[in-house]
């Protein structure tokens, strides 16, 4: 054994980390840096002093209407909603070694937004009711296609080809329910549907808080055998890593996590699409992906918010800025990823 | 180095509604190189995937120092039993040192952070796969032989006392092939480590195994020492084959000359000329 | 997928017994059209047919009538059209999960119509016909090339990664697209669901001609399709041109479900399970497979109109819904079956 090339490998190990550690850093203040933008000028420019009193909660004429009622709670729920995704779709691409198997296609939104619809239209309920309706059947969605994928264990090809199968069923329930709405309440579906952090409130952000600390910190229990699943099923159960238990787990923290944003946003196109191979790229696929994935799915939901209020003619809702611009984005993605080799 | 007892009782396995594996016994010899061969479809993959763990028999036991294998937690059955798997996935642009560091997985516990024990096994590891100067390339862009080799680093990198290798030179062209058995070899004079792998060329399993198993349709048809395993009969029984068996200048083990229709000298021809 | 077939193309005491099979189908076909007209809302018997045929409309029912016709003439030619595109495309790519739905040709031929609406104003049937088509082309090019990059050619999976993700990324588009025009957004969405209501002969008329076309070449591509199935290079090695056969048969497939999206919408499923089904009624011959997948479409899709009308009463439910609820199982099923080796 030679020292010279153990202290090599030390050293390489170090400077990689490192490197991780300054984007990761970067990535967070870039977060921070939109929040306090975000909060800071919006229809009109509300000084950062200012800015920072109302949050330590003093009552500063002007300001704490716009700041702590306007923007406070619509920056904050863009953040965890965008935390959310971008967690919860970076574990799926991960877990089945595939960018392009998010869980916007493999039926988990199809059916926090089937639920959706339907409590509005059909069963007219409003509001957390509804939210909860969605949770629940993303949850259920997501096992109804792991149990039906499931023979002799779980393939990604499989898991991913018959939730395609799922979200097209969900997805002419939703066109029918929809196309047989009342003019009101299709309305309030499909403004659902759109994903918006428009009137936000503070008191739905605990209850994500809760969902993405409890269900993040599954997945982040789990990074280790997450990664070890991406070198294949057989030989990450050979370093140690029961693959069906593991899966399972990671299953049902990512649903959980975005299905509860779901439930406060409604399905926010493409963000849990797109957060994983854009970290990717940045911090390389061997990165801490899991991590950025996070936090650059904040950055899209609060940047996109931001721009669809302010940047753009006409206001716009987020699903709708990300929608458009993650369409060229994802086709890009999807020339790339079959470029390079697909799951297995 | 511990003695490790790995042995396989009354085995019946399968997939889908199918046996492959009828009721076969296998006692694995410590500390030695086992080699199974066999016709395709025999059985030797699903008996490796058996015995490690990755595939539950229907019947039967797989027993490693008495305890039975799908009784151990994986992380700890890790520790002592690795597996290299038939075709193992490079994620893309994984650096060599990335992937051999892998294999430190089963030893760390769930908040531990990288110790310098881990960067010596690895570096262990590169240096006896001969990849040290491989370590900050990109796996993608290596050799087959070089791939092979350090997927093994990786495997070695597990620290573990038995290795199964399920076909690790069926894509290799014939000098890695020998690159990568002198490497197991080395294994396992300087560690001792028990190395069971399958193979496909007989001649070569004869050369490196100090123990044969040649199956045939699920069970074991014979096995023991090379000399005694290859033989005209056996290689008839298991591979429907006529062949002689002579013996090897280089190694002194047996080599089995396959007997087909054509090209083949007279029976009077004692020195093997073709006329 | 492989020729696996242990029937010779020629083998002579099979041909009987297809022809037979394909009479059946024919003649379920008639039956079906029959309880089409019958059927609805208000059931009518054969003396009000009769009589709406020759022209006298003094009744509801024969009114009924007169509107259940062009309907249900619709469903068989659209049904035929995605039966026999969808078995063309699973010959061509040589996937079993090649559907027009799932490959997002069809998403591709909505969103070219929405954007020739909204933006170029179009409104004469012809230039749907010829927008659609060209949406369908340039989406079914687009999502092939993608799904054969890469390690492997286009396997079931990358396929249908490619067509599913080009589909969430073209609706997407429409959505955007359509935004901004709310004159146009009911009628845009009621289009999106893919139906056979509201037909009659006028909007039939000017689609009938591509669709006669890519029967044509569709039906004429069979022996092509057989080569095909044994593999690029074996295919070459028979003498066949492969890039000239795969792109003449796709431009028939294509012309079928573009001009059918054009009417209808974008139905969905006909595609994908019409050739599995008429694979265990007749083989995988195409010279036989191509003919009865365009006759079963056409039961398919009469039937699954039948049911919509049926079963929703007084509503409908439109086609399009009724095939994504009944096909998206059988889709599942047929990826359960499969071996993943061969996915």
């Amino acid at each position: 054994m030679s020292s010279a090339s153990l202290d090599r490998i030390v050293i390489n190990r170090l400077r990689r980390s490192r490197k991780q550690r300054v984007l990761i850093a970067a990535l967070i203040a870039i977060v921070v840096a939109i929040f306090a933008l975000a909060l800071s000028y919006g229809q009109s420019l509300t000084p950062p002093g200012e800015v920072i009193r109302v949050l330590l909660g003093e009552n500063v004429p002007g300001a704490a209407f716009t700041v702590g009622q306007l923007r406070l709670p619509r920056a904050v729920i863009s953040v965890l909603a965008g935390l959310s995704f971008g967690f919860g779709g970076v574990a799926f691409q991960v877990m089945l070694r595939n960018p392009l198997a998010s869980p916007d296609i493999i039926g988990i939104s199809s059916g926090a937004s089937a639920a959706a619809v339907f409590a509005i239209v059909v069963l007219s309920l409003k509001g957390p009711v509804v939210s909860i309706l969605a949770i629940v059947a993303g949850l259920g969605v997501a096992l109804v296609v792991y149990g039906l994928s499931y023979r002799n264990g779980v393939s990604g090809t499989r898991l991913i080809l018959v939730g395609i199968g799922v979200s097209a069923m969900l997805e002419s329930f939703i066109a029918y329910t929809l196309s047989q709405a009342p003019a009101w309440s299709l309305q309030e579906a499909v403004r659902w549907l759109t994903g918006s952090v428009n009137g936000a409130q503070l008191a739905q952000a605990a209850p994500l808080l809760m969902a993405l600390l409890v269900f993040g910190g599954v997945l982040l229990s789990r990074a280790r055998d997450l990664e070890a699943l991406r070198l294949g099923d057989d030989t990450a159960a050979a370093l140690g890593v029961s693959v069906s238990r593991t899966r399972v787990i990671i299953i049902v923290a990512a649903v959980g996590m975005i299905a509860s944003a779901t439930a406060v946003t409604g399905p926010i196109a493409f963000v849990a699409f797109l957060s994983g191979p854009i970290a990717a790229r940045i911090v390389g696929s061997n990165g801490p992906v899991l991590i950025a994935a996070a936090l650059i799915g904040a950055v899209l939901v609060l940047a996109g918010d931001y721009a669809g209020q302010f940047l753009l003619p006409g206001r716009y809702p987020v699903g709708i800025v990300t929608g458009v611009l993650g369409a060229p984005y994802l086709i890009v993605l999807i020339v790339r990823a079959n470029r390079i080799g697909g799951s297995s | 180095m511990t003695v490790h007892t790995l042995t396989a009782t009354a085995l019946r396995a399968g997939y889908g509604e199918t046996d492959i594996l009828h009721g076969l016994d296998l006692a694995v010899p410590p500390g030695k190189i086992t080699a199974i061969v066999g016709a395709n479809a025999c059985g030797k993959s699903t008996l490796l995937r058996a015995m490690s763990r990755l595939l539950a028999p229907r019947q039967g036991h797989v027993v490693l120092d008495g305890r039975s294998v799908h009784n151990t937690p994986s992380r700890e059955l890790a520790r002592t039993l690795g597996l290299l798997p038939q075709s193992p996935v490079a994620p893309e642009g994984i650096t060599v040192a990335d992937l051999v560091s892998r294999g430190r997985h089963p030893h760390q516990r769930l908040f531990s952070r990288w110790t310098r024990k881990d960067d010596e096994a690895v570096d262990r590891a590169l240096s006896a796969t001969k990849t040290t100067e491989l370590a900050e390339r990109s796996v993608d862009e290596l050799s087959g032989g070089q791939r092979q080799r350090v997927w093994i680093a990786m495997a070695l990198a597990q620290e573990t006392d038995i290795l199964l290798l399920d076909e690790p030179t069926t894509f290799l062209d014939i000098s890695h092939q020998v690159e990568v058995l002198d490497l197991l070899s080395d294994l396992n004079h300087s560690r001792a480590t028990t190395v069971v792998m399958v193979l496909h060329d007989l001649n070569l399993a004869a050369r490196y195994a100090d123990f044969l198993v040649a199956m045939r349709e699920g069970r074991i048809h014979v096995c023991g020492a090379p000399e005694d395993v290859l033989t005209e009969d056996n290689v008839l029984d298991v591979f429907g084959l006529e062949s002689r068996i002579i013996t090897d200048p280089t190694s002194g083990r047996p080599i089995m000359l396959p007997i087909g229709r054509h090209r083949i000298a007279t029976a009077n021809a004692e020195d093997g000329m073709f006329r | 997928m492989t020729a696996s077939s242990t029937q010779t193309p020629a083998s002579a005491g099979a041909n009987p017994d297809r022809g037979l099979r394909l009479l059946g189908l024919g003649a379920l076909l008639l039956v079906l059209c029959a309880t089409s007209v019958m059927v609805g809302t208000r059931s009518v018997g054969w003396f009000d047919i009769s009589e709406a045929l020759a022209g006298k409309v003094d009744t509801i029912g024969r009114a009924a009538v007169t509107v259940r016709i062009p309907r249900t003439l619709l469903a068989v030619v659209a049904g035929a059209a995605l039966g026999l595109s969808g078995a063309v495309m699973q010959g061509v790519t040589r996937n079993p999960l090649a559907d027009p739905g799932i490959l997002g040709v069809n998403m591709g031929a909505s969103l070219a119509v929405v954007i020739g609406v909204a933006w170029f104003n179009i409104t004469s049937a012809e230039a749907y016909i010829w927008t659609a088509i060209l949406g369908a082309g340039c989406a079914a090019v687009f999502v092939y090339c993608i799904g054969s990059l890469g390690r492997g050619k286009a396997t079931p999976l990358k396929l249908a990664l490619a067509g599913a993700a080009t589909s969430v990324a073209f609706s997407s588009l429409v959505i955007a697209v359509v935004l901004p025009r709310n004159d146009i957004a009911g009628g845009i969405r009621s289009w999106q669901i893919g139906g056979v209501g509201g037909a009659t002969f006028e909007r039939i008329m000017p689609v009938l001609p591509f669709l006669v076309i890519g029967f044509a070449i569709s039906l004429l591509s069979a022996r092509k399709l057989n080569s095909l199935a044994l593999g690029d290079e074996l295919a070459a090695g028979l003498g066949e041109r492969v890039a000239l056969a795969r792109a003449v048969a796709s431009l028939g497939a294509i012309l079928l479900c573009g001009a059918t999206t054009a009417i209808c919408g974008p139905i969905g499923f006909v595609g994908l399970v019409v050739p599995h089904l008429c694979r265990q009624l007749v083989g995988v011959d195409h010279r036989w497979l191509l003919p009865f997948a365009t006759v079963a479409g056409a039961c398919l899709l009469v039937a699954a109109d039948i049911f919509g009308r049926i079963v929703a009463r007084p509503a409908e439910l439109d086609v399009g819904i009724v095939t994504a609820l009944v096909g998206a199982p059988f889709f599942i099923a047929i990826v359960r079956r499969q071996r993943v080796r061969e996915l």
